[in-house]
């Protein structure tokens, strides 16, 4: 539960920053119904301040309207390159993307810490059914969201939501 | 086969009106639609409303069937139906289309309320009630008259001159599947009585107001309650028990409601209440997009093409899964969620 104006704030970068690592608009995070659940899980793992810092690191590209290239490039030198942020952000995208996190790597810990929670796992039935993957592929997830009879006959929807 | 006889005193007396009626009966269908959709996908998949869930789904597919029955009449009668117009999607909160607008019908989260609102749409008719085209009290009644209709017209016509329309034009079971029920093909009036009574019972049960049971068992289900007892087991939390009677409580098997594992739906929302451009404008857009593309395609499948029902079906899933994201994403409004808009809104737009 988001309480304080802080925690909403805190929600609402960790959206945005979640946002620029995947591609894909807050809104469509927030219909996946599962930005609060990852939210909580990720705080767990790396902390408060760690992620506030990452955020933080990207917070002079996301705070205006760029070109993708140049965010992609600025994400890429200064968060994805970086050796404390590029980890987090590496899983950040792999659990919103599969639903499933992957555990930080052992020299990773080592420097910043470990916590009970970074074990890598599907988080739920819904985290998989969520994936974005299923989305940017076109496809739907095996087993779940089933398109109907014969829809293999159509080429990809662009959208599946 | 049985003589026909007049039906005394009809109200509907011309092909015109009988075309009216039964445009105006698929429009009555497909009015529940919207509303019963957005009570079960603001259930949340936790698994802890899977009865409830389950039964409104049912009732669901059904009026589906109903829709599709209700055009196979009007084409077999040589009429055309038109889903796709922007007079088809009511405006909710709404009366029943032509009813005796006793109450209106919201697009709402699952609730008490929600679903008390459903038994009055689905109120058995008493057995003294007759048959009504106009300010109709049920929707049995609404029938009746329908029925009366194709009876007096072929009566007075000839059977020859009533069912003109093209055999290859009805939906049948090739086309439509997972449904509901069986589809009944209608080519005369011995089908088209039969596609009624399914619609009929269905509904507000076998011998409506008598018995509880809807008469599934002859269209190759199992033996269901009608829909009106299907929404009171959800409000009782309780099964009805095989030998129940329809004026008492259910006192079969109970189940768990929880009627707080539900998303905050924000009720009747439109997508006119964001500006356009916004971010959840344009998720609204392309919900009611994706809707209207869906009558169309039910529209071209009713209207000789039956095989697109196929491609309308997949749109059916997709058009779901795109309504339960905007049951997740805050509408900025209190603590309540966006929820789908059904509304008009053609491809170019």
């Amino acid at each position: 539960m988001l309480v304080t104006k802080m925690d909403k704030e805190k929600f609402d970068n960790f959206l945005l920053l979640s946002s620029k690592l995947t591609g894909f608009p807050k809104l469509d995070l927030l219909g996946t119904g599962l930005a609060l659940d990852y939210y909580d899980l990720v705080k767990s793992i790396i902390g408060d301040t760690i992620l506030d810092q990452l955020y933080n690191a990207g917070i002079e590209i996301f705070s205006k309207d760029h070109e993708v290239t140049l965010e992609e490039e600025y994400i890429r030198d200064k968060i994805l390159s970086d050796s404390k942020f590029g980890p987090v952000a590496r899983s950040m995208i792999k659990l919103w993307y599969l639903g499933q996190w992957d555990p930080l790597p052992a020299g990773w810990r080592a420097e910043f810490g470990s916590h009970t929670e970074d074990t890598g796992r599907i988080i739920s039935s819904e985290s998989y059914q969520e994936g974005l993957v299923w989305v940017a592929i076109a496809a739907h997830p095996m087993g779940a969201k089933q398109p109907g009879f014969g829809s293999w006959t159509q080429p990809p929807q662009k959208d599946l939501r | 086969m049985k003589k026909v006889e007049s039906p005394k005193d009809p109200q509907i007396t011309t092909l015109e009106s009988l075309y009216k009626h039964l445009q105006l009966a698929i429009e009555v269908e497909h009015f529940t639609i919207p509303p019963y959709l957005c009570a079960l996908y603001s259930i949340k998949d936790d698994g802890r409303n899977r009865v409830a869930a389950e039964l409104i789904q049912s009732v669901v597919m059904e009026e589906m069937l109903h829709m599709t029955l209700a055009s196979n009449i009007l084409l077999a009668v040589g009429g055309r139906p038109d889903l796709h117009h922007s007079n088809f999607i009511p405006t909710y909160p709404e009366h029943m289309p032509h009813s005796d607008k006793k109450f209106k019908v919201s697009l709402e989260k699952f609730s008490k309320s929600a679903i008390k609102t459903f038994m009055k749409i689905e109120k058995p008719e008493t057995s003294k009630a007759k048959p009504e085209a106009h300010k109709y009290h049920t929707i049995a009644q609404f029938y009746d008259a329908v029925l009366e209709g194709l009876e007096y017209l072929c009566f007075t016509l000839g059977p020859d001159k009533v069912f003109t329309g093209k055999k290859h034009h009805q939906i049948t079971n090739k086309y439509y599947y997972g449904g509901g029920g069986r589809v009944i093909p209608v080519i005369d009036l011995k089908s088209a009585m039969h596609a009624v009574e399914e619609i009929k019972e269905q509904g507000e049960g076998h011998i409506a107001g008598k018995s509880i049971y809807d008469g599934d068992h002859k269209y190759g289900q199992p033996r269901e309650v009608a829909h009106y007892y299907r929404f009171n087991e959800i409000l009782e939390g309780q099964f009805y028990a095989p030998r129940d009677k329809p004026k008492k409580k259910p006192s079969g098997e109970t189940f768990k409601v929880h009627w707080n594992s539900v998303y905050r739906m924000r009720k009747n929302p439109k997508a006119g209440d964001y500006d356009p451009g916004s971010p959840i404008r344009e998720k609204m857009d392309e919900f009611n997009r994706s809707y209207t593309k869906l009558l169309a395609l039910l529209d071209k499948s009713f209207s000789g093409h039956p095989s697109a029902l196929l491609e309308a079906v997949q749109l059916m899933y997709s058009l779901k899964y795109k309504a339960v994201a905007l049951m997740k994403i805050p509408s900025g409004k209190g603590n309540t969620t966006v929820g789908p808009s059904f509304e008009f809104l053609p491809e170019s737009t």
